[in-house]
């Protein structure tokens, strides 16, 4: 008896309240508008995940720590604690937040979050290195270091070409008999002096080569204990036609 | 309302709703207020509480219609709206919540495929212990055994309720069997 006066309760009450108009039904454009919403956000969020993952490419190619793994294990040892991981957070966070986004779509929160998130992050991840392949980072790069980059200047001047501890990064100025000068994005010269302690790992560098050193720098002079060519067209992570290493002025000129 | 709005689907009822026979709300409301009212009362034991749950679950499908795909079954969507409305009313009343995480979402699972046959052999059994037990099984549990065996829903339906992976329904609910089985033996000690 009681349930059958509740039952008609509810009903009369949610009805009287459509009929006085103090409920109403939202429009369709309304959910049209979310929807939207939902996937704009999703692909906003997605798009800043993917450029910070290029960018990190980028900066570490910039810094030299990408090619640190042709040093072997001490080379791998370096890249793993001058990792950019702040950048790599901010990109994890992004990825995380994606997911989060996606999971309002059937065909997301039906699977499993291990793999629905393995696809989205192998998804960002692809989609950075193929913009890694354009010069989009290195002329925003350019851009920030004239001062004509005004919302991400500061950005790219931070992150743009990191310094890393005990490795130096640059273009072959001269050939000398106790090493080499280089230039590197830093700094328009530095003398690297080598002796029978240096490991040179490759024979022929001539002017003009890019090559990483591991040493240690004291005033505009450094020591090097390994150093190696590099060829940023063979790398996998690098764009066609990355410029040489110079100085920024020079690159700006 | 006659005889020839009973035969008629709810998808059929909701599309006339959309298109503005607003009066026809009233039979969703007849439909499912039973329904809805038995699943709510598995989790909320107040009879005030569950009636104002009920009452903005109703208002909320009411005020989303126009959202609603007729393409597809109204059930699970009215059902989504209840859970929604069910996790905040637990909130509220700071009851032992609803997990809306869980490791189990996080990972994949082996689960057999949906059976039909089983699931008769399975309702002979456990329908008698789901009355004794359901209130001693955590609510992880028991929402997809309620669900499943009390509302008649697929794995695939209450994985659109309660926004999870398809995988984690069938082993919450073969876990939840479980332990209300263990419960049961435990009474009858």
């Amino acid at each position: 008896m009681n349930d059958q006066k509740n039952k008609k309760s509810i009903s009369e009450s949610v009805l009287s309240k459509i009929k006085e108009g103090k409920v109403k039904m939202h429009s369709r454009i309304y959910f049209i508008f979310r929807m939207i919403l939902l996937v704009l956000g999703l692909v906003g969020i997605s798009a800043a995940a993917i450029f910070l993952v290029s960018f990190i490419f980028f900066s570490m190619r910039q810094g030299g720590s990408l090619f640190l793994p042709q040093f072997g294990f001490s080379g791998i040892k370096i890249l793993f604690l001058s990792l950019p991981w702040i950048l790599i957070f901010g990109a994890v966070a992004l990825i995380v937040t994606s997911e989060f986004f996606a999971k309002h779509f059937s065909f997301v929160y039906r699977s499993p979050i291990l793999y629905s998130f393995s696809a989205i992050a192998l998804v960002i991840i692809l989609m950075g290195v193929i913009l890694n392949f354009t010069p989009i980072h290195m002329n925003l790069f350019l851009s920030a270091q004239e001062g004509k980059l005004p919302f991400a200047g500061g950005f790219y001047r931070e992150f743009g070409a990191p310094k890393i501890s005990d490795v130096f990064y640059g273009s072959v100025l001269e050939i000398k008999d106790s090493g080499f000068i280089i230039s590197t994005l830093r700094e328009k010269e530095l003398e690297v002096i080598t002796d029978k302690n240096t490991r040179i790992l490759n024979k022929n560098i001539n002017e003009n080569d890019n090559i990483i050193i591991l040493g240690k720098k004291n005033g505009q002079t450094i020591h090097a204990f390994n150093v190696k060519k590099v060829d940023e067209k063979k790398g996998f992570f690098t764009p066609p036609n990355f410029p040489k290493r110079q100085p920024i002025d020079r690159v700006l000129k | 309302m006659g005889q020839e709005w009973q035969d008629k689907k709810d998808e059929e009822i909701v599309k006339l709703i959309q298109s503005g026979r607003v009066e026809l709300f009233k039979l969703l409301i007849k439909r499912y207020e039973g329904k809805i009212g038995r699943y709510a009362r598995k989790f909320l034991y107040n009879r005030d509480d569950i009636n104002d749950v009920l009452q903005e679950i109703f208002i909320k499908t009411y005020i989303n219609i126009k959202s609603f795909d007729t393409a597809r079954k109204f059930s699970p969507w009215i059902y989504r709206i209840a859970h929604n409305e069910l996790v905040n009313a637990l909130k509220k009343n700071k009851k032992k919540l609803l997990p809306l995480l869980g490791l189990d979402i996080f990972l994949p699972y082996n689960i057999s495929r949906e059976d039909s046959f089983n699931k008769e052999n399975d309702l002979r059994d456990i329908k008698k212990i789901i009355n004794r037990c359901l209130d001693q099984l955590e609510p992880k549990y028991r929402e997809p055994i309620v669900l499943y065996y009390v509302e008649g829903q697929s794995y695939k339906e209450i994985a659109d309720i309660m926004q999870i992976p398809v995988s984690t329904v069938g082993v919450r609910i073969k876990r939840g069997k479980q332990a209300m089985k263990d419960i049961y033996k435990k009474l009858n000690k």
